[in-house]
């Protein structure tokens, strides 16, 4: 049932597609009170490549991931789309050879190291259990020294035989990443906001440790976050979530030179980087939730500056507006006509 | 602003230490904030900065009176509000805008009944009929409809119940409002509308703030001042003009705490750290306390703690070598050295991190 754990790694070559998720669609709760939560997301994941995924609270971004993992919680559904990672499909596999995957090729780093670990158990123990489930059956101390030397902290054998709380938030995220990197041989980390609770200087390093990592390992990465600044500096793609929808996917150059939607122009507005000091700041009128329940019709239309008569009734498809695609009428046809 | 005016805050010699229980412990204390003097200028921003453990929050409680400082004077127009007569006749007029809106509000009481508390309490307001009236337009003022009077805090989004705990601060017509990381849980857009609220505010009340953040570009964007703290101690205090010109920030660790704000932009990347964890602040240590992790430090900084001098015109540092460079007129950034990433402007710097706490 099981497939042996050196099938799991994909031989990576620059520009081959690790992760590919079609169409994708998945609700939450039953037929009366159903929600649309991930709308038609489509997205292919590069080998070696940094992905991206950036949006507001409610953007699905997390589920994303979740459903990737196959970590949905139980009142969530896939109601139609495919993922693969390589050829194999994720979504027809039993939870056993999923579970298999998650540890081994595909890893997660999570928000909160803290609260992540279990409090009660060494440093060493955990790592040794990662080490399991990445196929490397004996971690020693001294291993382990040398695996969190190349993340960039000194440790001694016996400072391994701490727990948690005796370390700082950002030395416990340089551990996470060094597991989910180091170990065996991943294919893809999931990084689930890796930054967000860190410090200003912390959070930096962490970052340059991400771009290294995937320099040294070539891995690819997906790294979640609402932070546009920590976006334009780590990745090389980036998807702009809105209400469930990818409504903008573009490298990263091109995202921030020239941001096609009108949603990714006015969070790039809402920047103080990008104003005067002192200056009003460019606001979105209305919230997220005026647009979770939209069916027909773009449901960024509510918030819209641009939204014009096709926006209220016409669901906008993908259009590629030059290197990027965009869900919004005003870039011309839908991009599956053309 | 005149000189001879009294300026409206003032924050002077400053020292909030908590004792340690226990046994074996009966001396030791945490140096949460040591020494600190900031002066706040009538309806301008003084834009309070730094990492986890810096003091600031502690600070900010100490300003509002939430917290007895063990030592120095909080001064509102001349009143030391660390007197307890001071404090009880000014209070209303230091309000406090705290970071989780939602642990702000009373979960049980509508919104209204929040404000109009808070009035009462200030004995603000002739009536009853008065008081609520007057929390229906201030709910206005911040942006919200009048019948949100009637909601309760969990029924308001992250943004909305943020507005709705500016509403209450402003109830008791203070002139200084502490704000505590005032944006640091709301998403992008949001955090845009709450700027900009408080932007407007000023200009339209007059209000005066002291706004404790970790985000740089807010600081950056809503303050006249900031000042810069490590460890306890502040360690540049300066025009917020300056410390974005080209000159920059004086003091080494805000120099590195500014460059290592992400930008926006992925034209320029680059990644900045600094050596080593922040000390304990039960033993902070010798002579100026950014030397263990600090780039440039030399001998005199294990020992001699820095004084801070003005460098230039009402920019105050504490660092022995921000003067040699300001005379050499290039700043200590030069010495950064270069990095081996071809896509990274700077390196990261100091040492490996020491897994010693």
């Amino acid at each position: 049932m099981t497939t042996t754990r050196t099938d799991d790694r994909l031989a990576s070559t620059a520009g081959e597609t690790v992760i590919t998720v079609d169409s994708l669609n998945v609700s939450f709760g039953s037929a009366g009170s159903k929600k649309h939560v991930l709308r038609d997301i489509s997205l292919e994941l590069k080998a070696g490549e940094i992905l991206g995924i950036v949006g507001e609270s409610g953007s699905g971004k997390t589920t994303l991931l979740s459903t990737i993992l196959g970590l949905l919680p139980p009142e969530g559904r896939v109601d139609s789309g495919d993922i693969r990672f390589g050829t194999r499909d994720l979504l027809q596999m039993s939870g056993a050879e999923r579970r298999s995957l998650r540890g081994s090729a595909l890893r997660l780093v999570p928000q909160r190291a803290m609260t992540s670990l279990n409090p009660v158990r060494t440093v060493i123990k955990q790592f040794q259990q990662f080490a399991k489930s990445a196929g490397q059956d004996d971690l020693s101390a001294e291993d382990l020294t040398v695996l969190l030397r190349r993340v960039g902290l000194a440790l001694e054998p016996r400072q391994l035989k701490r727990y948690p709380h005796e370390f700082s938030g950002g030395q416990l995220q340089r551990m996470f990443i060094a597991a989910s990197a180091l170990l065996g041989e991943p294919s893809v980390i999931f990084a689930d906001e890796p930054t967000s609770t860190l410090d200003t200087t912390v959070r930096s390093q962490i970052l340059e440790l991400v771009r290294r990592l995937r320099d040294e390992v070539n891995v690819s990465v997906i790294f979640v976050s609402h932070d546009l600044g920590v976006v334009a500096q780590v990745c090389d793609r980036v998807l702009v979530m809105y209400a469930g929808e990818v409504v903008e996917n573009a490298d990263v150059i091109s995202l921030f030179d020239d941001p096609k939607h009108p949603y990714t122009r006015a969070l790039l507005g809402a920047l103080a980087e990008r104003h005067q000091p002192h200056e009003m700041l460019t606001a979105i009128p209305g919230k997220v939730s005026d647009s979770l329940r939209i069916e027909s019709g773009c449901r960024f239309a509510p918030r819209c500056a641009n939204a014009f008569e096709p926006c209220q009734s016409i669901w906008p498809a993908d259009r590629r507006a030059g290197s990027s695609l965009v869900k919004c009428h005003l870039y011309g046809e839908d991009a599956r006509e053309q | 602003m005149s000189a001879a005016a009294t300026p409206r805050f003032v924050v002077r010699n400053l020292t909030k230490h908590f004792p340690l229980r226990g046994q074996g412990r009966e001396n030791r204390v945490v140096h949460a904030v040591d020494d600190v003097n900031l002066t706040v200028e009538a309806a301008t921003t003084l834009a309070i900065v730094g990492e986890s453990g810096c003091g600031k929050s502690t600070l900010a409680r100490c300003m509002v009176g939430l917290m007895r400082p063990t030592s120095g004077a909080i001064l509102l127009d001349g009143e030391d509000l660390t007197d307890r007569d001071a404090l009880r006749q000014h209070r209303r007029e230091v309000q406090f805008v705290s970071q989780d809106p939602l642990s702000a509000l009373n979960r049980s009481r509508t919104v209204g009944a929040t404000i109009v508390q808070a009035m009462k309490v200030h004995d603000v307001g002739d009536s009853s009929k008065a008081r609520r009236q007057r929390a229906g337009d201030l709910l206005e003022q911040v942006g919200l409809r009048r019948d949100y009077m009637g909601r309760r805090p969990t029924d308001l989004s992250g943004g909305e119940m943020q507005r709705a705990v500016i509403a209450r601060a402003l109830a008791v017509e203070p002139s200084v409002l502490v704000l505590d990381e005032p944006t640091s849980s709301l998403d992008v857009s949001v955090k845009a509308v709450i700027a900009n609220l408080l932007l407007e505010l000023q200009a339209t009340l007059g209000l005066t703030y002291v706004m404790i953040t970790h985000e740089i570009d807010l600081a950056r964007h809503m303050s006249d001042r900031i000042a810069v703290m490590y460890l306890g101690r502040v360690a540049e205090d300066g025009p917020t003009v300056d410390m974005f010109a080209a000159a920059g920030a004086l003091h080494p660790y805000s120099q590195l705490l500014f460059a290592a704000q992400p930008l926006p932009d992925p034209r320029h990347r680059r990644f900045v750290g600094i050596g080593g964890e922040v000390p304990s602040a039960i033993s902070p240590p010798s002579g100026c306390r950014f030397h263990t992790r600090c780039p440039i430090a030399i001998d005199r900084c294990t020992s001699e703690l820095p004084l801070t001098e003005a460098l230039a015109p009402n920019h105050l540092v504490a660092c022995h070598r921000a003067s040699e460079h300001l005379d050499a007129s290039s700043t200590p950034r030069s010495e950064l050295p270069p990095s081996s990433d071809p896509g990274v402007e700077d390196a990261l710097l100091g040492p490996a991190d020491q897994g010693d706490q």
